[in-house]
């Protein structure tokens, strides 16, 4: 498989724990979303891409939405992390951190000489 | 400037929007309130934006068709050219022109309706021609009249032929009757 299209691949299978991540911290709008995912290096390609998964996301109960006053314009739109969500980040986290591991033990082993 | 932002962000929003028509009205409704919410965030950043610079706001969210394949995918609505699904989901929009509204057991159903509501009431339900909408109505109007005559005395219905007054009549002489047997007690 080329490289390229693993990334795309890996890219799309981990936006939405990357989102909720980013939500367990604190609710954020879909422009704030988009920004922080954009400074992590390679999550985002396109950014509108992010608001079809936040529906989806949002459909399942993952996040839920609220409309907030802003002191500079419209009111926004607001994430925030369900129960639901929540627990799909911890399990998120477990089993990433036992692939990880598992590819490391294999593959960084020229590395690490 | 403002005119020229505006008019990018629309340029954009309908080339994404007929991108969109195959998804549900709420999803896509939903997905265009989040683009328009971006642009003008992005766009508040930058003081005196330049036309490239609202340009690259809109190229940096991608291009329509793009974002239409993530919805389709994320959203799991397929792709433009859909197969009808096959199995029993799919017998009753194959069998929908050929649907007469009234069969045997309809003409029964109404004429009972007016004869006497319960029958009507089953009947209808039995029926597989009229859709639940179909008995909604019916069903309210039903009760609609039911409140009306009640307000009317029941012998008036009754001397009418009406046999929705006549089930109350009975209704009201049975209860009569409990409370007769009761004070007829030792």
């Amino acid at each position: 498989m080329p490289l390229e299209t693993l990334e795309t691949q890996l890219r799309r299978g981990v936006l939405e724990y990357c989102v909720l991540g980013l939500l367990e911290e604190r609710p954020h709008y879909g422009h704030e979303l988009v920004q922080r995912l954009s400074r992590a290096d390679g999550l985002l390609t396109s950014e509108g891409t992010i608001y079809p998964l936040l529906a989806r996301m949002r459909r399942e109960s993952q996040v839920l939405t609220e409309w907030q006053e802003s002191a500079s314009g419209p009111p926004r739109r607001y994430y925030r992390l369900t129960e639901g969500g929540r627990r799909a980040l911890h399990e998120f986290r477990s089993s990433w951190r036992r692939f990880r591991n598992a590819v490391e033990s294999v593959v960084s082993l020229e590395g690490a000489k | 400037m403002k005119v020229e932002a505006g008019q990018i962000l629309d340029e954009y929003l309908g080339a994404l929007e007929s991108e969109l028509r195959d998804l549900p009205p709420f999803d896509r409704a939903e997905i265009i309130i989040e683009f328009k919410a971006h642009f003008s965030d992005a766009r508040r950043e930058l003081t005196n934006p330049t036309e490239a610079q609202l340009r690259n706001i809109v190229e940096r969210l991608g291009p329509p068709a793009e974002i239409a394949a993530e919805a389709r995918e994320r959203l799991g609505v397929q792709a433009r050219a859909t197969v009808p699904a096959a199995g029993p989901a799919a017998t009753p929009v194959a069998s929908a022109p050929q649907r007469s509204a009234a069969g045997p057991l309809e003409v029964l159903a109404v004429v009972f309706w007016v004869l006497w509501w319960p029958i009507g009431i089953l009947l209808m339900a039995l029926s597989s021609r009229w859709s639940r909408r179909d008995k909604a109505i019916a069903l309210a109007v039903e009760f609609g009249v039911i409140a009306v005559l009640n307000g009317a005395a029941s012998t008036a219905s009754l001397l009418r032929g009406d046999f929705v007054g006549l089930s109350h009549f009975w209704l009201r002489r049975a209860r009569v009757g409990d409370g007769a047997e009761a004070v007829a007690g030792p």
